[in-house]
């Protein structure tokens, strides 16, 4: 999953970029308003996480902005404001949830993984795609009701696939989601991934496209 | 209507002193009137029995009074040597002696048979002889008027109680007013004042302070509750890293570096917390009615000078000249503690303000009033004019992003206000931006 961070007080930042790099994701961090606005407008991130106060752009702002533009990426507000008016502000404006600081690590991640799982199969934990079951909380995989154990990678890469599905996906569109926190990749890696996937489960489940991409077709 | 109320208070009081009234002009009007009808009386029993002296003198001879039709309506006696030499047909009074023995020549005596009469008895004595002119069941006006004032007294009291009653209720209206609107008023809700009556008198008075008391309070809570939700807020800050750091940290075994730069990034925001805390404290420790005792002889060059050291490291950082421009030996009653905080955290706020390499004049002066000079300036940033009269209050950073670039949570120049209020000075603010800022405290000759 690829996040995006926006969030002014170092210190913070340092612990949430640990606590998700940590668990597999893909982090992206602004400290400025104008930053975070772009980085939020240019790239596209399965969940933004906004904190409320911020140099030259505010998190309402930049949510104001986002919405704007037609970006519905999932935000979750962070603010030291703990005041219900608060919370309703941030909501009624387009925020997708708010947490007042100080907050669990836990909680924020239990958010931000429940926020990743309504955009991905409109709120139910179960996607179903012909014989294959995808299980979203228990990130488990199975076809035929046979257990498919699945890498994180190629867990991930199957997600992005349904979130696109009927559309076809670039090699670059891939890599950009899973692979953009590291500076080099391995050409190979995004096509042994894909055979990795149609060998388990199986061929027709995911369609390739020379020069083009890959499709998941419902 | 409750037993203790004001109302009921004022009626009780008032009804007894007006019980006390009426029955003392009761018994003045009783006697009084008493004494006139006696007199009365008396005075015609005396005059009748002048002229029964007239007509006896002039009748002694014949030992025999005639019939006088002027004197049916009495009957008389004339006694001689202690017998009745002659007396009306309608004398009937016995034991005479008792009277005679008396002094008094009036009496009034109660009619035993008839309570609403009484019977009178005037005795002349002349040198031989002595005159009883005595009349009988004579109208008893005054028992009438007994009645009268027993009656009377109770509804008088009755009638001036209910007028007195109506006209408190009058009074107390306004207040009334003032309780229910005082009833409505809660922490959260200073909506309503009360409407000022029309008279200029105490009511309005009572009104007009209770009124200026509404909007003092609702003042004071809202710069309370703003006060409580900026610390929150400014405490919530390093409590998040906190909590995050250790939970993140906590997940699995790490590397002692690891740790080692979690526990560095905690004690960082522990003594954050513990600054905020401190300079609340320190804003909060001294009033002005405690201050004074807290007071003793300061040497203010020495104090500037011992700040400036602390900075020493801030200032090569920044490569900033600090100019010591005019530095007198000036020693002040006060507190040391705050005038140490006025000069460090103006001094702060210069340095931070200040872009490298640039220059801070410093001042201590008495001026030729005598007054004491302390100068601040520097060749910073600056503020803009509209944010100038805010940058006292507390957790105000001109920076509304709370730039991290600049540290500090906004309470220094409150402690420097707050300090130089107690000290009786006067702080003025001049800035220019992009020029720098200039800032005097002036503490007072006299102080």
């Amino acid at each position: 999953m690829k996040l995006l961070i926006i969030e002014d007080d170092a210190n913070i930042l340092s612990f949430l970029e640990r606590g998700f790099r940590e668990d597999g994701y893909i982090v992206e961090s602004a400290m400025d308003g104008l930053d975070g606005e772009y980085l939020a407008l240019q790239n596209k991130y399965d969940v933004i996480i906004l904190d409320w106060m911020l140099p030259n752009k505010s998190g309402i702002e930049i949510l104001t902005s986002l919405r704007a533009h037609k970006n519905t990426t999932p935000t979750i507000m962070l603010s030291a404001k703990a005041e219900v008016k608060d919370k309703i502000s941030g909501l009624s404006i387009g925020a997708d949830d708010y947490l007042s600081k100080p907050f669990s690590f836990e909680e924020l991640q239990a958010r931000v993984e429940s926020l990743y799982r309504r955009s991905l199969s409109n709120g139910l934990n179960i996607i179903q795609i012909g014989s294959i079951t995808i299980n979203v909380d228990r990130k488990s995989v199975t076809k035929n009701n046979v257990d498919v154990p699945l890498t994180a990678k190629e867990y991930e890469l199957l997600l992005f696939l349904i979130q696109h599905k009927n559309a076809v996906v670039s090699n670059s569109m891939i890599e950009e989601q899973l692979w953009s926190d590291q500076e080099y990749i391995n050409s190979n890696v995004i096509q042994v991934t894909i055979y990795h996937l149609r060998k388990k489960l199986g061929k027709e489940f995911i369609k390739s496209f020379r020069g083009l991409g890959y499709k998941v077709e419902i | 209507m409750k037993f203790n109320s004001l109302k009921t208070r004022v009626l009780a009081w008032f009804g007894t002193v007006i019980l006390f009234l009426l029955i003392l002009f009761s018994i003045f009007f009783h006697y009084f009137l008493n004494k006139s009808i006696n007199n009365n009386i008396e005075t015609k029993l005396f005059h009748e029995a002048l002229k029964i002296k007239e007509k006896f003198l002039l009748q002694q001879k014949n030992n025999v009074l005639t019939d006088d039709k002027n004197l049916a309506s009495m009957s008389y006696a004339i006694m001689q040597k202690g017998t009745i030499i002659l007396k009306s047909k309608n004398f009937d009074l016995s034991n005479l002696n008792t009277y005679f023995k008396s002094n008094n020549s009036f009496f009034i005596m109660k009619n035993k048979d008839n309570d609403e009469t009484i019977n009178a008895l005037y005795i002349l004595r002349a040198n031989n002889y002595k005159i009883c002119v005595y009349q009988k069941n004579i109208d008893n006006k005054i028992e009438n008027l007994e009645d009268i004032l027993l009656f009377l007294n109770p509804i008088l009291l009755l009638l001036v109680l209910m007028a007195a009653s109506k006209l408190i209720d009058k009074i107390l209206l306004p207040i009334k007013h003032v309780t229910k609107t005082a009833k409505e008023i809660g922490v959260n809700d200073f909506s309503h004042t009360i409407s000022l009556p029309q008279e200029d008198d105490e009511i309005k008075e009572l009104v007009d302070s209770f009124n200026t008391m509404i909007i003092r309070l609702k003042d004071g809570v809202e710069s309370l509750d703003r006060f409580n939700s900026d610390v929150s807020h400014e405490l919530r800050t390093p409590l998040t890293v906190i909590r995050g750091e250790v939970e993140v940290t906590l997940r699995k075994l790490r590397e002692p570096q690891e740790y080692e730069k979690s526990m560095q990034t905690i004690y960082y925001e522990v003594q954050q917390m513990q600054k905020i805390v401190e300079d609340l404290l320190l804003l909060t420790k001294y009033s002005k009615e405690n201050i004074r005792q807290s007071f003793e002889p300061c040497s203010l060059d020495s104090i500037l000078l011992s700040v400036v050291d602390k900075f020493d490291k801030q200032l090569k950082e920044k490569n900033i000249n600090l100019v010591l421009q005019n530095i007198e030996p000036i020693s002040i009653n006060a507190n040391p503690f705050l005038i140490s905080s006025i000069f460090s955290n103006l001094l702060d706020n210069s340095i931070k303000y200040t872009p490298n390499s640039k220059s801070i004049y410093l001042f201590l002066y008495k001026d030729k009033q005598n007054n004491i000079n302390f100068e601040i300036k520097d060749e910073g940033v600056g503020i803009e004019e509209d944010k100038l009269h805010k940058i006292t209050d507390r957790f105000y950073r001109v920076d509304d992003s709370r730039n991290k670039k600049v540290q500090g949570f906004g309470l220094g120049l409150s402690i420097v206000k707050n300090s130089v209020e107690l000290h009786n000075a006067k702080m003025e603010i001049n800035s220019n931006i992009k020029k720098g800022t200039d800032i005097r405290i002036i503490f007072n000759s006299s102080f």
